[in-house]
């Protein structure tokens, strides 16, 4: 997000535009030639943005018209143009805002067939693909993102629109995906490249945070279009991409790792994910854990418990001071996974998808350490009763207690003691939360 | 209209020379003893002809397409009606009805008959949309009057045709002395907007035909009365927050009208949080060179110019 009022960056940002990046940039995209941030968006490309192709909707209209979404007057020559059958919508939309998880004016053009964009169709890969490179990922539209349920999961549309109604200018007609994206401003990454991972060639930035949302383009930026939007001004650490040692999310680069060239996540997402914000569930049927990101271990908390057994690419050195990305772990929009946990996380596959499964060393209720291990070495270590709980710290003597046993043997569900937020077992101060 | 001889509009015998003495040199003589219909005086065969010869009148029918102001006067030029086109303006020739709408204007109810200049089936003059005022058939008859009353003060009576901008019924407003010929935005109509469902507007006047696209008319289920819209809204404050701030400078591409169009101090600029959108604020009320009478080139290749109108007030979404 450019800061507009800060004369220094803005003269900066010109003289980078100009002297560093004008002709590349021109060659990418001919409207970037004295274009603001609509023109430079995905749905506003004149190349490759938004086109409605329906029954009654003029063919010549040029990518990126206004009237590819919005309808003036909810009609042309006195018909409602496809999608038809309804009542002028609100924002003028030629379809219903939001309607629910799976049914709105999105979806009419983002999923894979039947969409009213000219083509029919588009397709959006989920994160792990893009930027981590898992390319088997089947997921392929934003509908299909946002239709996996319990025991998979999704950002749930109904409970982001509560929560946002009445904060940041959003009302209860606002759009639940315009809680995270601008839809003026907002750019593919990598632009019109439907099945294509990131790379650092093409880049493109796809969200703005809700706390600076505002119907004024300038005033609602992209965030992360800028070196101070983004996971650079941590002590941050790319993982790998999928199967190689290599290549750093997001964009695959061999040198950078430092997250200079990935969005600011944890300060986007704390907009709504923090520690004082009350967000319900309903899928949980609860309301989500408040935390700040600020504090916990994988946040600005001081990780170093595990740290002994740290996994490349992150170095034992440099334990208690990470801190990492939200969509390290993460999807934003859905997964096969649960809590959006991202299929591919550190250059491997990752399932968690019931919970109680017996998960990568064939214990029950042990599941989620498929994720832990993917950055967590050594939980594999065993006294021969043991894997994980062994080493918990010595002041909790995790062995044979009911602290991490159900009945008989079984282990407690890692969640029950790891989860954001949480800063105890049962009431005995413990170290690392992790979900 | 004044100064002007009663022999540039009419004629006693329509006769000169034995000839009829009309401008169509129809033998049938016209009411009033009028020389011609409305477009006997308010066309011409010159492209770059803006004002008549005749009285004075404003040319809002040039049979070469104009080569002044934007592509005409401040409402536009039949000319882009003239032809086979029905997409480019009000389609009043009886040579080229809209083959599309046939008598049914968008937005609202058939009219009966294929619309023309004035009258039951027109805009000007006495068509009977305004409360107490009683539609007359004759195009002539309807306007009678108006061409010689004073027009000011303006007050839109429905009782003086005079007393209405551009002989619009009960719609006020100020006209341009070149009617925009010129094209720059130190001199230009001003036009009146309220916000208060008031039927003097501009857009309240488009609305008599048009209903479920104006604000005040459509209602809640046809534009809704505040955001988020149905329809593009009309009769409404330009918001003074936002990117609406931004414009400031009075932009002859998309126009705004006031509240008090005869107080405007300074007319080259716009006052956000006291201006309003209007209908043609995007429209021409004849017909443009483009889609749909806009004010601008809509279906330009060039995506920055298509959306170059909107921009004029949605300031950040270049």
């Amino acid at each position: 997000m450019k800061i507009y009022s800060n004369i220094g960056i803005k003269l900066f940002s010109l003289k980078l535009f100009f002297y560093s990046g004008f002709l590349f940039l021109f060659l990418l995209n001919p409207d970037c030639a004295g274009a603001g941030a609509y023109l430079n968006s995905a749905h506003g490309s004149s190349a490759y943005g938004a086109k409605r192709s329906a029954s009654g909707f003029p063919a010549d209209y040029p990518k990126g018209l206004c009237a590819h979404c919005h309808e003036q007057h909810a009609s042309v020559d006195n018909s409602e143009p496809g999608p038809s059958g309804g009542s002028p919508s609100a924002y003028e939309l030629f379809y219903d805002n939001h309607i629910s998880q799976t049914d709105g004016i999105c979806y009419e053009c983002h999923k894979d067939s039947g969409s009213f964009q000219t083509g029919g169709s588009i397709i959006n890969r989920s994160y792990s693909y893009r930027a981590g490179g898992w390319t088997s990922d089947l997921v392929n539209d934003i509908l299909e993102a946002f239709s996996f349920s319990s025991p998979d999961s999704s950002h749930n549309l109904d409970d982001i629109r509560t929560f946002i109604t009445g904060k940041w200018g959003y009302t209860g007609n606002s759009n639940p995906c315009a809680a995270c994206h601008n839809p003026h401003s907002l750019q593919g990454d990598p632009p019109n490249a439907a099945n294509s991972v990131k790379n650092d060639a093409t880049r493109g930035w796809v969200v703005s945070r809700p706390s600076l949302h505002s119907t004024d383009n300038n005033a609602w930026g992209l965030w992360g279009d800028i070196a101070g939007e983004r996971m650079s001004v941590y002590n941050y650490q790319a993982p790998y991409r999928y199967s190689t040692t290599t290549n750093y999310e997001p964009d695959g680069s061999t040198t950078t790792q430092d997250g200079s060239n990935l969005t600011d996540f944890a300060t986007f997402c704390s907009d709504c994910h923090n520690n004082t914000n009350t967000i319900n569930s309903t899928a949980l049927a609860r309301n989500l854990n408040k935390f700040s990101w600020s504090t916990e271990q994988h946040g600005g908390g001081a990780a170093s418990a595990g740290c002994p057994d740290i996994l490349n690419p992150y170095q034992v050195a440099q334990c208690g001071t990470y801190v990492l990305s939200c969509t390290d772990c993460h999807e934003s929009h859905g997964s096969p996974n649960l809590m959006l946990i991202r299929k591919e996380v550190n250059g491997a596959e990752v399932t968690v998808d019931v919970e109680t499964g017996f998960g990568p060393f064939g214990r029950e209720n042990t599941e989620w350490m498929s994720l832990c291990v993917r950055c967590h070495d050594g939980l594999d270590t065993t006294d021969g009763n043991h894997t994980h709980p062994f080493f918990i710290p010595p002041q909790v003597s995790g062995c044979s207690s009911f602290q991490c046993h159900e009945a008989g043997d079984i282990y407690r569900v890692c969640t029950e003691c790891h989860s954001h937020g949480n800063q105890d077992i049962d009431g005995t101060p413990f170290g690392e939360p992790l979900l | 209209m004044t100064g002007s001889l009663c022999t540039d509009c009419h004629t006693i015998h329509n006769s000169q020379g034995n000839q009829p003495a009309t401008f169509d040199g129809s033998p049938v003589p016209y009411l009033a003893l009028l020389r011609g219909s409305c477009e006997g005086c308010h066309t011409s065969t010159s492209a770059s002809v803006w004002q008549s010869s005749i009285a004075g009148a404003p040319i809002v029918y040039n049979t070469l397409e104009p080569s002044y102001g934007n592509k005409g006067l401040a409402a536009g030029n039949f000319y882009y009606t003239g032809t086979t086109l029905d997409e480019k303006g009000h389609n009043i020739f009886l040579s080229n009805p809209d083959d599309g709408l046939g008598n049914t204007p968008p937005g609202g109810l058939d009219i009966g008959q294929q619309l023309n200049c004035s009258g039951t089936y027109g805009c000007h003059g006495h068509n009977g949309r305004q409360s107490g005022d009683t539609a007359i058939d004759d195009q002539l008859i309807a306007v009678m009057g108006g061409h010689h009353g004073l027009s000011s003060p303006m007050t839109g009576s429905i009782a003086e045709v005079s007393k209405s901008y551009r002989f619009l019924l009960g719609i006020k407003g100020v006209e341009d002395t070149d009617w925009e010929q010129d094209n720059v935005n130190t001199s230009h109509n001003e036009y009146q907007g309220s916000t208060a469902g008031s039927t003097d507007t501009i857009s309240y006047f488009c609305a008599e035909c048009h209903g479920n696209f104006h604000t005040w008319e459509g209602g809640i289920t046809e534009v809704g009365t505040a955001s988020p819209w149905l329809r593009h809204p009309t009769d409404i404050l330009l918001p003074a927050a936002g990117e609406y701030a931004a414009y400031t400078n009075y932009s002859l591409l998309s126009p705004v009208a006031r509240q008090s169009p005869d107080l405007v101090a300074d007319t080259t600029l716009v006052n956000p949080g006291s201006d309003t959108i209007m209908c043609l604020s995007c429209h021409r009320a004849h017909a443009s060179p483009y889609y749909k009478m806009l004010r601008w080139d809509y279906k330009n290749s060039t995506l920055s110019t298509a959306l170059s109108g909107c921009n004029v007030c949605h300031t950040s979404k270049d």
